[in-house]
């Protein structure tokens, strides 16, 4: 026996090596009608080597921040895909396989279609295209600074991945020209003189760190320690030195309309998106250029900037930076963002780039206990509370009618406490009402089940969604980067299966790609998921299990409308996982429209459809009813007939008899 | 011949105790608690007073209800049964029903004694176990409904479980009243003092229950802790 488990097993490795198949770990688990965690099939999961830097046919430094990916398909259903990368600020345009077609590093900016308000807000490279009096911002990746007599010169040293700390290894004898201080991550020099300063910043360390934030929950970051190298011309002569740094950085007005026109570079770029306006026929590309704090819309054609959204001038944005984050556009080129430091909902702007209110508002309620408490309060005590922010908004998708998916943290109460999880996703049309169907078990919510305590910080705290994805049957995947994982619901907001766990070996050097560590990005392509992973920087291709495939299939011919079809394959699904609850569902309709109520009685119960269960026995209880109605009623009418007969004319006669009998 | 009539004796005879022990059920199990339930003052005072008050009732009583209780757990309609039948702890179904009779018991004694009740602890129990009449029909009557009622005809069902609750709860309080000689006023300060009692009650027990099992734990390390060591 021993002898044949191992030949078994020596017959499996050897498989495994020679048909080159890697190690894929397929279990999973689901919730089920109870919201208890049960072993489960997958949905998806890996069957090919991730897409590394250099299988995409790019190089790897210009790979190391990947922030997002979009897959657009065309009329023609071409997929074209959109990859940009925070830090080489680069965009990259692959076809449907994955093969690089473009590489844009700028754009180019034709002046004339331009108002000189227009121009005046651009940035390019960190840098506003017009010249300033004193204000400049220099971004990392830029090496030369200039600075005016008097000045002070902020150096915000936020690149791209926010999380960025940096030594500074500085010396200088003339303090008196220039002074550098170094205070809270902010670098700031004060230019006495006149001068050109050359910053040159050099990576030299990457760490991982847990951090924790005020509300306890921990991520890790990666921390950069960067040394950054500042050297110091000096000249008696301002116009020496400031005319050749001004050519280098930006320009007047004038000289800018002279030159007609220039190229635009990004700044932090993390969003990636294009849609085609069904109405005016304009394709564009969306990208939101973060650290230049503004949208930057490209023809999707020529690459050509036609548009630039910067910061609203309403009342509301006067103290914070605009960054946007996530963008995405409805119908009506109405454009919907979301960015940093911004909690009152989703943004949206007109087509033409003005702003126009706040969408899908997350408020935070209290309860009256809470507002009991903040009513006893001193301010002293209400100031320490932390305070009741809305939660943000982390992921946008939109699908082929228009509606707009929306991801959110979990709302939380002062002491961090979960206080509403079930309102996480989000259906917006376009008026901004939530219209998602939560006709599952659960809401869509991810994790079901999870804690809030404790001292595995990894675990603690519900789902965080980092990117969400809708195909054109109404089901949508969304990421989950707390535990990598990948929750699937359909259109009915029924969690259909949970995926991600997935492990894939790689078989040369027997690297583990590990289970997804930071995805930021989510896209259905076809019948597959790609994951675009930041940790890692890979996109990773999920397909379909046996079963996967399958309730694809019956979710799809569900939302077509087709529930008999549905129900053959979702026979299937039993046949392969006994525990697939919504399958049980789908036969029982089968049965109800077969008016076989009984059966489907019996589908429901084991689905936990009470409704359906309801009413399939409203119907079977009329049937019962009607049918026996006749012979129940027959049997009825003659027992309480004999009982009047029996009183009227044998208990008169034997009266005397019954008063010691047994009867009543 | 003399057979046949001797046959008949007996059956006549059995049936007349059948008759007198079915008798004795219609009166002390169905007719006695309703007339509690329907006249609580004059009937406690019965119940009290002229001893109607069986201890065996009462246990039956306490039964039923654990029976019954059981039996909805499994046997309730499945629109209205979340219950998975491997979840069923029957000891655990005892113990609610037992185990609250008990502690109400006790904390209500314990209260009334200070504060002038008239009730001995044995009342007290009856009383409370009579009480338990309507939640039992309501019970039995709830899992038979729910297997033929729809969704949408479930507030029947709840209603009726419902007023079955508050009919024992009324007939506890108006026992209260009675067997104690209480007012009004007086009745509903006792027992909100019951609840009082009932949880000091719950949390000694709880913490005596703690202390135990540190106990238990202690020695039981010091029982390994000298097997271990070879010392026996």
């Amino acid at each position: 026996m021993k002898r044949n488990f191992k030949f078994l097993i020596i017959l499996l490795a050897t498989l495994i090596v020679t048909a080159g198949v890697n190690v894929k770990a397929s279990s999973g688990y689901t919730y089920n009608h109870r919201g208890e965690p049960i072993y489960s099939t997958t949905g998806f999961t890996i069957n090919q080597l991730p897409y590394l830097a250099q299988d995409l046919g790019i190089d790897n430094k210009d790979f190391r921040t990947p922030e997002d990916m979009f897959i657009y398909e065309d009329d023609n259903n071409q997929k074209v895909i959109y990859l940009i990368d925070s830090t080489s600020n680069k965009l990259f345009v692959f076809n449907e396989s994955f093969q690089l077609l473009e590489t844009k590093v700028s754009f180019h900016v034709d002046v004339d279609n331009f108002t000189d308000d227009e121009l005046d807000k651009m940035k390019s490279s960190g840098s506003y295209v017009i010249a300033k009096d004193t204000i400049l911002t220099i971004p990392a990746n830029q090496t030369k600074v200039n600075i005016a007599n008097g000045a002070s010169q902020v150096i915000d040293y936020e690149l791209a991945d926010l999380d960025f700390t940096y030594e500074l290894d500085w010396e200088s004898n003339d303090t008196d020209i220039v002074t550098l201080t170094d205070k809270d991550d902010v670098l700031t020099l004060n230019a006495v003189g006149v001068g050109v300063t050359t910053v040159k910043g050099t990576l030299t360390q990457i760490e991982e760190v847990v951090e924790v934030d005020e509300l306890g929950n921990e991520t890790t970051v990666f921390e950069r320690t960067v040394l950054v190298e500042v050297n110091i011309e000096v000249s008696t002569d301002p116009e020496e030195v400031l005319v050749p740094a001004a050519k280098n950085n930006s320009f007047s007005i004038n000289e800018l309309r002279g030159i007609g026109s220039f190229d635009l570079y990004l700044n932090g770029v993390v969003g990636v998106y294009r849609a085609k306006n069904p109405n005016t026929g304009e394709d564009y590309i969306y990208l939101s250029d973060k650290n230049n704090n503004q949208v930057v819309i490209l023809d999707s054609i020529t690459y050509e900037v036609v548009q630039v959204v910067t910061k609203p001038t309403n009342a509301t944005f006067e103290s914070r930076a605009f960054s946007p984050k996530e963008l995405i556009t409805d119908g009506a080129g109405r454009l919907y963002i979301i960015a940093d430091n911004v909690n009152e909902g989703i943004m949206q702007f007109s087509k033409e780039g003005s702003f126009h209110r706040f969408v899908g508002v997350n408020y935070v309620t209290l309860s009256p206990w809470d507002i009991f408490w903040r009513n006893l309060a001193t301010d002293e005590q209400l100031a320490k509370q932390s305070t009741l922010i809305n939660t943000s908004f982390t992921a946008l998708a939109v699908d082929n009618r228009g509606f707009i998916y929306a991801a959110s943290y979990a709302l939380r109460d002062d002491d961090g406490l979960v206080t509403n999880d079930n309102a996480m996703i989000k259906k917006l049309n376009t008026v901004g009402d939530d219209g998602l169907r939560r006709n599952g078990y659960q809401p869509p919510k991810g994790d079901v089940v999870y804690v809030q305590g404790g001292t595995e910080t990894l675990v603690r705290g519900p789902s965080k969604f980092a990117a969400i994805t809708v195909n054109d049957y109404g089901m949508y995947t969304i990421l989950d980067k707390k535990m990598g994982k990948l929750f699937t619901y359909d259109n009915e907001g029924r969690l259909l299966y949970i995926s991600g766990d997935a492990m894939y070996i790689e078989q040369e050097s027997g690297k583990q790609i590990n289970t997804l560590a930071n995805p930021v990005s989510v896209n259905y392509l076809n019948d597959n998921i790609v994951v675009l992973d930041k940790k890692s920087s890979a996109i990773i291709v999920y397909e379909p299990t046996d079963i996967g495939a399958l309730i694809n299939e019956a979710a799809k011919l569900e939302f077509v409308g087709d529930k008999k079809t549905a129900a053959t394959i979702w026979e299937r699904v039993v046949k392969l996982n006994a525990n697939y609850e919504y399958g049980y569902v789908g036969i029982g309709q089968m049965y109800m429209d077969e008016r076989d109520y009984k059966t489907a009685m019996f589908y429901f119960e084991r689905g936990a459809n009470r409704d359906l269960y309801s009413k399939a026995y409203k119907l079977h209880r009329d049937a019962q009813i009607r049918e026996y109605f006749g012979p129940v009623a027959i049997v009825a009418i003659t027992l309480i007939g004999a009982r009047i007969a029996y009183n009227v004319f044998i208990k008169k006669k034997h009266k005397i008899k019954d008063e010691d009998g047994f009867g009543d | 011949m003399g057979l046949v009539i001797k046959m008949n004796e007996k059956l006549k005879s059995f049936f007349l105790k059948a008759k007198s022990v079915l008798g004795y059920i219609r009166e002390e199990y169905i007719r006695f608690p309703l007339y509690l339930l329907s006249h609580p003052l004059k009937g406690f005072e019965a119940f009290k007073r002229y001893k109607r008050g069986k201890m065996s009732v009462a246990l039956v009583f306490m039964v039923i209800l654990v029976l019954l209780n059981i039996l909805s757990f499994q046997y309730s309609g499945f629109e209205v049964n979340n219950n998975e039948i491997k979840d069923l702890n029957s000891i655990a179904e005892i113990t609610y029903i037992v185990g609250v009779v008990v502690l109400i018991t006790i904390a209500n004694w314990s209260v009334t004694t200070l504060f002038d009740g008239k009730g001995k602890m044995k009342d007290i129990f009856l009383m409370v176990c009579y009480s338990l009449f309507p939640l039992i029909w309501s019970t039995a009557i709830g899992i038979i409904l729910s297997n033929i009622l729809t969704g949408e005809e479930l507030g029947i069902y709840t209603l009726i479980l419902s007023v079955g609750g508050i009919l024992t709860g009324y007939m506890v309080f108006m026992g209260m009243v009675s067997i104690h000689e209480y007012g009004l006023g007086k009745c509903i300060l006792t027992v909100l003092f019951t609840f009082v009692a009932a949880a000091i009650i719950l949390f000694v027990f709880l913490l005596a229950f703690n202390l135990f099992q540190t106990m238990y734990g202690f020695l039981y390390t010091i029982y390994r802790e000298i097997t271990l060591r070879n010392l026996l």
